[in-house]
Order: structure tokens, then sequence, then C-alpha cells
């Protein structure tokens, strides 16, 4: 664990995309997207925010960047409560705080060339101008593997892998000391996922950032993070230290997860927990504990939901079934 | 590879695009054999040809702008290729059967799930409405749909995705077929609902006798399901072996570099290893072997010459210049 600046979000009960039907005289339905999230990063680490769909991870993301404001609950970063921030300040604090996207072929904007799509921060910040940003991109461009004659080209031009390294440049302009990378690699071939991931590594390494780290694919996740938290149906059901909650997953969903990833070796015979059903809709999730629907497990006492509590050495889970 | 009967076999297969701005060698003279009651993968990142090889199996490359330029297709003791429209149509959904990544291709919004299996089911097996129907919701319960007497009169958008994904293989596998072409059958599912499908459809093929082709960029998966595995890259296959041969002993440097690049095959490496460069566009392929560029054993000869695929060890093939 890093010493150091503690990273603290808190965020709590956070309901989203109210989906009106209104024409049809329904009831307001609500999407339940993320509820009740305690999350702490550290600096210096890299936090893996693990999920499958409806898990909620990239609304958290995104409610920790406040690029969606929680529906309550409160997100705290370098000691400042982002909620009690004007639209000025909180600016100036996004400079401290970044976010690379999924889709590579849809975050950067197709009418603008890559120097521009670049050096657009910069300006936007105050951070330089002309001739002096026009260097700056250059520098970017080339940590993260681009050339300079890519500047005046347009992302149409650049293939996937491509794409994701312009988001980062376009990322780090700013000087972050916290990146948010949603899915960064999903969308990617592997060799050049592998390419990516080395890249985000390295980066961390050179300019001492923090990452929190999105993804619905738990090799990839255990590959870059330090420690991994992982989420269902908006609902954060365990964290622990990466190797801890690969050794000693305590959640039954966790275990399933872990369960469920194929490994590229026909050799290893290994006792699957394979889940049943589906996951259930975050507009009517299951009352009590969530997960209970589909929990090998589950018994009278899952109608209540369970805590979400220390049941190691930084090791947390939510299920009744865990002692500590 | 075995001494099995051989129920699938390509000899030569080449299938181009032709757009405006040049021909995509999309599939570039390929050999492969598929076993009776064998599954073998095709694998390989995007742009390698495995889609378009399985579409050009089935006679349903979207033409123009592609074609079938050369080659044979051999089941059944005759050549796909050189039939004529009706006689493929006989042998599509009966002999051979396909599901997509994305059901939507093959399930028709506007009819039940029903009517769509239960047609196949007549069309190709003669049987009555009622007992079409009544098959149909057989293999509905058999792929694990709950409710199938009564789901079998729902239409597609009433299921999920995984459900959706059941009923793909429900219909493909109606008329009992004696191959099953999956082209990413799980790609866009969550991983928990994968684990259920490839388990799924690894019982069907015990109970239905099906050879199954498996097509998939995913080796996690290919480790978990195929027998046999092919590796394709730019339009070639480039190494052709047993799984087990292929995962412990892989020769080819492509091989090599993309089993390197996988999270879940180097837990506690610190660095990925990636393979420099990118996929080559395929309407102007390199000369010689077409991984030369990327390659990190590439001398002389390989970029002169285009490697032919050799048995290097009993049943393991390898196409490279650097393998005597």
């Amino acid at each position: 664990m890093t010493q150091g600046l503690t990273k603290h979000f808190l965020v709590e009960k956070s309901v989203l995309a109210r989906i009106a039907s209104r024409l049809s005289g329904e009831k307001e339905k609500v999407v339940h997207a993320v509820c009740d999230a305690d999350l702490f990063v550290l600096k210096g680490e890299t936090m893996g925010l693990v999920g499958e769909s409806g898990s909620g991870k990239s609304t958290l993301g995104r409610c920790v960047l406040h690029l969606i404001r929680p529906t309550s609950g409160k997100v705290v970063f370098e000691g400042i409560d982002l909620s009690g921030l004007g639209k000025t300040p909180l600016r100036k604090m996004r400079r401290k705080m970044q976010m690379i996207f999924q889709d590579p072929y849809t975050s950067l904007n197709p009418r603008i060339k890559v120097g521009e799509i670049v050096g657009h921060p910069l300006e936007l910040h105050g951070i330089a101008k002309g001739a002096k940003k026009r260097k700056r991109v250059v520098e970017l461009l080339e940590t993260v593997g681009l050339s300079q004659e890519q500047m005046e080209r347009y992302p149409h031009q650049f293939s996937g892998g491509q794409k994701q390294r312009i988001a980062i440049a376009r990322a780090l302009a700013v000087n972050p000391v916290f990146m948010v990378a949603d899915e960064p690699v999903s969308a990617l071939d592997v060799s050049i996922q592998a390419q990516i991931i080395n890249l985000l590594k390295d980066l961390k390494r050179k300019f001492g950032l923090t990452y929190l780290f999105i993804s619905h694919d738990l090799a990839v996740v255990e590959h870059i993070s330090d420690r991994i938290c992982v989420m269902y149906l908006g609902k954060i059901v365990e964290s622990a230290p990466t190797t801890e909650i690969f050794k000693s997953p305590k959640h039954p969903y966790t275990q399933g997860l872990i369960s469920a990833v194929p490994i590229a070796d026909p050799r290893v015979k290994r006792e699957k927990t394979i889940l049943k059903g589906e996951i259930p809709s975050a507009i009517d999730p299951p009352s009590g504990c969530r997960f209970r629907t589909r929990c090998p497990y589950a018994y009278s006492e899952c109608t209540r939901e369970p805590e979400y509590r220390e049941v190691g050495l930084t090791h947390y889970a939510a299920c009744h079934l865990v002692k500590d | 590879m075995q001494t099995n009967e051989a129920l699938l076999d390509v000899r030569g297969l080449k299938t181009c695009f032709f757009l405006e701005r040049g021909t995509v060698k999309a599939v570039d003279g390929i050999d492969f054999t598929i076993h009776k009651g064998r599954t073998l993968g095709l694998v390989g990142e995007s742009g390698c040809g495995k889609s378009v090889t399985a579409l050009s199996i089935m006679r349903l490359v979207p033409s123009p702008p592609g074609k079938i330029v050369e080659g044979e297709v051999n089941f059944g003791g005759r050549d796909l290729l050189k039939l004529d429209y009706d006689e493929i149509r006989k042998i599509r959904g009966a002999s051979i059967a396909m599901i997509f990544q994305d059901p939507t291709a093959a399930l028709n919004p506007v009819f039940t799930v029903g009517e769509q299996i239960a047609e196949a089911i007549q069309l190709h097996q003669g049987l009555s409405k009622k007992e079409a129907y009544d098959r149909a919701a057989e293999m509905l319960g058999l792929v694990g749909i709950p409710s199938a007497k009564e789901r079998v009169h729902d239409y597609p958008h009433q299921f999920s995705g995984g459900m959706r994904q059941r009923v793909m293989i429900a219909m493909a596998l109606s008329c009992r077929p004696s191959l099953l072409i999956a082209d990413e059958p799980t790609t866009n599912l969550d991983v928990t609902i994968q684990a259920q499908i490839l388990e799924l459809m690894k019982q069907l093929k015990e109970t239905f006798g099906s050879s199954i082709l498996f097509i998939t960029h995913d080796f996690g998966i290919v480790a978990e399901m195929c027998d046999d595995v092919a590796v394709m890259y730019a339009g070639d296959i480039v190494e052709y072996a047993d799984s087990i041969s292929l995962f412990c002993n892989p020769k080819h440097p492509y091989t090599l570099g993309l089993l390197r690049c996988i999270p879940s095959r180097n837990r506690g490496v610190e660095r990925l290893s990636s393979i420099r460069g990118t996929i080559p566009d395929l309407i102007s392929t390199p000369k010689g072997c077409k991984f030369h560029p990327r390659c990190p054993r590439a001398k002389e000869p390989c970029r002169l010459e285009k490697p032919e695929l050799l048995e290097v060890e009993k049943g393991h093939t390898v196409a490279c210049n650097s393998i005597v």
C-alpha cells in the first residue's frame, strides 16, 4: 500500500437515468444504477473495478469524475467534496482528473485533426497556446508512441489502438494525477490490448498517476490492478488486493466470475462454478441481497441485505455467509 | 490429426471482396479438415478471414462485392461450391447450421421463435406443423429456456441477449446438423452468461454428436472448447494442430506472439509481451510472408517467399520459413 494522500470517494445511492414512460401513463421507472457504493482509491495505486452488464461500474466511474452528478452521497477528491463545488472550481479540479473511454471510434471528434484534439485541453485550461501548445502536443504524441506527422491527420485515418493512444495523449495533456479508464482496451484486438496496457503501466510509472481501471475483463484487470472491486447490479460486493481476491474470493459472485473466465491452457482442469440464471434488471433489482436469485448458496437470511464489511486484511465483502 | 472420418474438407479456398479502392483478399488459399465429432477452432484477430471462411462454406458471402474465387469445400461427398442454389438451401439449416455473434442476424423479429424453429423443421424434416411445433418446444427446453412450452409463442425481442443466443442454438440444432458453425457466438455476452452458453454447447455436442467449427478471437475459449485449432493471419492459416500441441508447443511466431499477449496465460508477468506493428491492409499485403514486417525472426527469404503449411510434427503444421 502506498503512503501519501488518500483519495477518498464515498458515493451513496446514486439513482440514475429516469426512464419515463409518460406516454403510456406508466409509473416513472428508475434505474438503480449504483447504490450505496463506498470506494477508496489510494494515491499511486491502480484500482480495478470489475462487473458485468448492469453492474454500475461505468456509472460509478463517471460519478467519480462528476461527469454525472450522483443522486446522493459524495465524492471526495484530495480532501475536497466535489459536490460542494461550483462550475468554475470544478473545472479547475478537472485538470487533475481525466477519463479515457471505451470506444475510440466515438470518443474522438471526427471533424478535428488529431493535433487539435490533443491540444484543445491545453487551450481550454489556459495552459498553453500557439507554438508552446504545438510543442507540447508533439511531446504528448511521442509519449504515447505516435509521431509528429500524425498531428495533421484525422481520427478515421488511425486504427483502433492508435485512436486509443490519441485519447490517452489528450487525457495526459493537462498533467492529471488521476485517470479513470472505462474499458479502454475492450474494443481492441489482443495484441493491441497488450500494447495499450503496457503503455498505461509505463505512463503510470513515469508520471506517478493513480488509476481507476474499469473493465468486464477480469484477466486484464488482474494484470494491471493493485486492488480490485467487484460490482453486481449497482452494489460493490467485494474488494481486496488483487492477489488476495484471486487466491481467496469470498463472495459467491466473485467466485462465479473468476470461474467463468476461460483460461488459454487446455491442461488446466478446475472446479467450475457456473452461475445459473440471467442478470436481473437494474430497474427492478431483487430485494435483500441482489445476488440471491443466482446464488448457489442463497438461504433465508439473504432476503435481508448483507452488510459490506471487512472480512480479512483490507478485504471487504457483502455476504451473510462470509465470516470474519 | 485423427484418422477419424473427415466431415468437411476445405482445399485452396480463396474469397475476395472487390472494392473501389482495390481487391481485399479476405481468404487467401486455405486448407483444413473437420473430423466427425470434433471441434475445430478457427482463431485470429480482426480481419484475419475467419468469419469470411465460415460464410464461404455456407455460401453466404455478400455478392457483390464478395466472391469465392477458388477452392473446394467438400462435404458429404460433394463440393458445396459447385452446387446450385436449391441444393445449397437443402443443406443449409439441415446438415450444416450456423450461429452468429449477433442473434438479430438469424432471428426474424416479426415471427415467434416457435414459428421460426418449426419452419426449418418442416422444411427439412417433413414433419407436420403440430409435430414441428412440439419439436421446437422440445428444443427450447433442451437449450435451457424455462417454460419452453409457453415461450415458444414469444417473439425474439422478448428474450434477453443470452436467451436469444440459446434460441439461435435451438434453431440451429433443430434439424440435427452434422456440422455446426459458430461465429463468435459468445462475444457479445457477459462472461457468466458466456460460461453457461459454452457449457450448453459442450453438452449438446455430446447429445447430438455434431462437429463444430468454432470461430473466435479468444484463445481461452479455444482451450475450453476445441479439439483442434487453426490460427489465421491476414487470410492465411499459419498454424494448425490439435489443441494440446498448439498450446503447449506453439511454433509460428505469430501464435507465439499472441499467446504471450494473453493476460490469463501470463499471470504474474510484469510486462505483457506484445506484437509490434499492426495487421496489414488486406488490399496490399506484404510480399512473401505476410507476417514478416512484425516478426522477430524475419530473415531475407521471408520477404520474398510466402511459406507453405508444412508438417513439422505429427499432426502439427506450420507456415513459416524460419522453421525447418
